[in-house]
Formats: structure tokens, C-alpha cells, sequence
């Protein structure tokens, strides 16, 4: 497992994402994502329009978001045939009841990225997760719809991934990747059951750190 | 820190399994139902998933899905946009026919409560008719029965057959009951008029009427003075309208002592 997060690390290691890199590419693949007169839309008003059934608006949330979607779906299930499924799912959801994100309580991208990894898991587990995705509600104090935030504290993330101690992340990523319960996680680690608690409790608060200003 | 700090330092730990989906089932109710009591922790929930959508975004290489998957949805999109503008159609549909069945409802009862009005009117005529009946026949009966009162039979003055009348009345009140037999119809234009004859001064008006085709009259009046006493009664032919004062001279007549 261990060699996951290698690889993660080799990844950012050999792939620097300077911080206009992901701007330049979503401004490519959203030649349809922003409105006529050129400026972004909101992701808020954007759910509101899907609500009235706007295929329209829908469409610019797909192609905002759907290769988020896409990559964290094939991050957990390494698999891409079941990463598409899991696409058409999530945003077949946010078509038909797109009143479970509250745009007030959250941001978009991260609840998506969240409800992608829980159904994702739920692939590789073959059971159910039991958070709903209805009571997936996130408070962020970094507006991660606005390109320029997002690509901030995403930076900040990977610094602090880089420098997290081997143990956490090795716990973060079996939690958080393999959807494994910490009782998996301690008999594969051989580690006490509070340790592997603390751990990955340690590992995901110190990525909270990144939303400090 | 405070005992319920310590329990909260529990909990965060528990919370963040909570939030990966990595509690046991047993654990994972006794969360859940803190969750449900404690605002903090509800908090605390809402930063974790944000902590894990960060961590999702950072980590997850960049792929590009393939096209069909958006073709694919935009597909059943549109098939269940259309669906329910169908459902929308057959909603309106059914709202037209439901407004139209409580429009004739609305009609129909209006109707049921015209009919019934009207009936109620005729009955409520029927029932003063029948009251007015009844009163006039008992006044007709009192007068009969009453001991007081004076009994003349009005003979004709020439010709056979013989026209007859009785004449009941009571001067209390005004009263008299008329009943004549072989008395000639009279044609358009004319009426019998009975007169009360009082001690002194005119004949009083006694009332109208006219015979049958079996030459039988009925009269009942109450409309004469009260208290007037009278020596006797006449009957004359007057103008259909009637007359203050006889004008023809009396075709019966009848004393009160006969």
C-alpha cells in the first residue's frame, strides 16, 4: 500500500501543477461551461437552474466537473469502465435530485469529489456506504468554486501530503482510497486500533491546515 | 478540559471514521445518534468532508472521460425532460377535468337549491292559504253556533220559484254568513248586494256575491260596522263594483224578529 502513496508522490513529484496549469486546461474544456457573455458562472446558480430542469445549465456543470468526477472515481476503482459508470452516476444524481447540495452549505467540487469517493468505495466494497449522500454536508471556509482558491489550496494539500509522515498517509490512503475499516487497517498495519485512529484523524486534520489563510 | 471536552476528543476521532465510512456498523449507530444531539460535532462533520473533498481534488491524477458518457446523459436527460413535460401535460390534463367536474357540481347544487326554494315558497303559500281557510271556518262555525245571533230568512217579493235566503249575523262584530237558494245568476256587470237595515239611518253594505249555476249563493262578510243593530236585511241587484247606497229596490228582504 505503501507503494500508492509512492506513486502519488512520484506523481506530484514528476507533475509540478504550476498554479495556472489546471485554469488553462478547465478553460479549455469549457468553452461551453461559461455563459455567452464570457464570465463563469456561478456554481450555486447553476444547481438552481438544474433544479428547474435546464439541460442546459446542467451540461456547464458537466463539463466543469466531470473530469473531477471522472479522475477521483478512477483514483479509488483503477478501473475505467467502472469509473464511467460511477460518472454517469453521480451526475445522473445531481440531474435528478439536485436539491441535495445546498449551495449554501457547501461547495460543489468538494461535495462531488466526496459523494464520488463514497460511491466509489461503495464499487470496491461492494456494500453500501452508510453516509448518505444527502447528509454529505461540507463547511469550508475556502470558496472552492472559484478557480483561483481551489488551485491555492489544492497546492497547499499536496505540500502537506508531501510532508506528511509515511504512517498517516499510508492510514489516510487505506481509509480514504481502499475503503477499509480501521479495524482492516490496524491487522494490515499491525497497529493497536487507537493508534491507526489517531493516525488517520492526525493525517486528515493536517490537511485542514491548508484552508488556514 | 471538561469532561464533555473529553467526550468530544472521543468522538473525533470516531468522527473522522464516521465521515470515511470506516466505523463498524455498532460504532457507527452510536455516532450517528450523537450526531443527531450535538452541534459541535455536526461541525466538526461538515470541516471533515471538506478536509476529504480537498483531499480527493489534490490527490486524484487528472483524467479525461470519454465523450459517450456525457452523450449518454445528456441522452436520458432529455428523455426524462420530455417525460415530464408528458407528466406535466396529463397533471394540467387531470386539473382541467377536476375544475370541470366541480363547475357541474357547483351547477347541479345551485340548481337542487333553486328547486328547493321554490318548493319551499309554493308550501310556505299552501300553509298561509290552508291557515286563512281555517281561520275563515272557524269564524264561519263561531257564527253558526252562536247563540246570539240573529236568524232571518229572506223571503222574494213576487215571482215562484221562490228565491230564499238565511242571513246569520252578530253585531259584536260585525259578521254575517249568507246562504240563498233559487236565486237567478245574474249576467255580467250586475251582483246581489246585501244591505243590513238598522233601527235608524241607511242600509248599511252587508257584502257582494253572486249565485251558482244550481242558483245556490254562499257569503260570508266581516266587514261591517261593529255593534250596529239591525231590524232586518234586503238584498238588492247593485252594479258589479257595488253601491254605498241601493239603487234598485230589494228583491228579499227579512226582518229581524221573522
Amino acid at each position: 500500500m505503501a507503494q500508492c502513496w509512492t506513486r502519488v508522490g512520484q506523481y506530484l513529484a514528476s507533475h509540478p501543477i504550476p498554479e495556472n496549469k489546471r485554469t488553462s486546461k478547465e478553460g479549455k474544456g469549457e468553452s461551453s461551461a461559461n455563459s455567452t457573455m464570457g464570465q463563469r458562472e456561478d456554481d450555486s446558480v447553476l444547481v438552481m437552474r438544474t433544479r428547474r430542469g435546464e439541460r442546459e445549465a446542467f451540461a456547464v456543470l458537466y463539463d466543469r466537473y466531470s473530469r473531477l468526477v471522472y479522475s477521483v472515481a478512477l483514483r479509488v476503482v483503477r478501473n475505467a469502465s467502472t469509473a464511467e459508470d460511477i460518472l454517469h452516476d453521480v451526475f445522473l444524481q445531481l440531474w435528478q435530485a439536485p436539491e441535495r447540495f445546498d449551495s449554501s452549505r457547501g461547495n460543489l467540487p468538494a461535495w462531488m469529489a466526496v459523494i464520488t469517493r463514497n460511491r466509489a468505495i461503495d464499487r470496491i466494497r461492494q456494500q453500501r456506504v452508510t453516509v448518505d449522500p444527502e447528509e454529505t454536508v461540507l463547511y469550508s471556509s475556502v470558496d472552492l468554486g472559484s478557480e483561483v482558491e481551489r488551485t491555492t489550496l489544492l497546492g497547499r494539500v499536496r505540500e502537506i501530503l508531501k510532508t506528511m509522515p509515511e504512517s498517516q498517509r499510508r492510514a489516510l490512503e487505506l481509509a480514504f482510497f481502499e475503503g477499509k475499516t480501521h479495524a482492516e487497517i490496524a491487522t494490515e498495519m499491525k497497529e493497536p486500533l487507537g493508534t491507526v485512529k489517531t493516525r488517520i484523524r492526525s493525517a486528515l486534520i493536517a490537511i485542514r491546515k491548508a484552508f488556514e489563510p | 478540559m471538561t469532561n464533555e471536552g473529553q467526550q468530544h476528543e472521543v468522538h473525533a476521532e470516531d468522527l473522522t471514521l464516521y465521515a470515511l465510512g470506516a466505523l463498524e456498523a455498532t460504532e457507527l449507530a452510536r455516532v450517528r445518534k450523537h450526531l443527531e444531539s450535538c452541534a459541535s460535532c455536526r461541525l466538526e462533520l461538515q470541516k471533515l468532508n471538506a478536509d476529504m473533498g480537498a483531499l480527493a481534488m489534490a490527490t486524484a491524477p487528472e483524467s479525461m472521460p470519454p465523450s459517450r458518457v456525457k452523450d449518454r446523459l445528456m441522452k436520458e436527460t432529455d428523455r426524462e425532460a420530455a417525460g415530464a413535460k408528458r407528466a406535466w401535460n396529463w397533471s394540467w390534463a387531470f386539473r382541467m377535468a377536476l375544475a370541470l367536474i366541480l363547475l357541474v357540481a357547483v351547477i347541479f347544487q345551485w340548481r337542487n337549491t333553486r328547486v328547493l326554494e321554490a318548493r319551499n315558497q309554493q308550501l310556505l303559500h299552501e300553509l298561509d292559504r290552508e291557515r286563512t281557510e281555517s281561520a275563515q271556518a272557524r269564524a264561519i262555525a263561531e257564527l253558526m253556533k252562536d247563540p246570539g245571533a240573529m236568524r232571518i230568512t229572506l223571503m222574494s217579493t213576487n215571482s215562484h220559484p221562490q228565491p230564499m235566503a238565511h242571513v246569520i249575523c252578530t253585531p259584536k262584530n260585525g259578521r254575517v254568513l249568507l246562504m240563498a237558494h233559487d236565486l237567478e245568476p245574474l249576467g255580467p256587470g250586475k251582483m246581489y248586494e246585501l244591505w243590513l237595515l238598522p233601527m235608524s239611518g241607511k242600509p248599511v253594505p252587508a257584502g257582494m256575491f253572486n249565485s251558482d249555476a244550481k242558483w245556490t249563493a254562499e257569503m260570508y262578510h266581516s266587514g261591517m260596522p261593529e255593534y250596529v243593530e239591525a231590524k232586518g236585511f234586503a238584498i238588492t241587484i247593485e252594479p258589479a263594483e257595488g253601491s254605498a247606497a241601493p239603487t234598485s229596490a230589494p228583491i228579499l228582504m227579512g226582518n229581524s224578529q221573522s
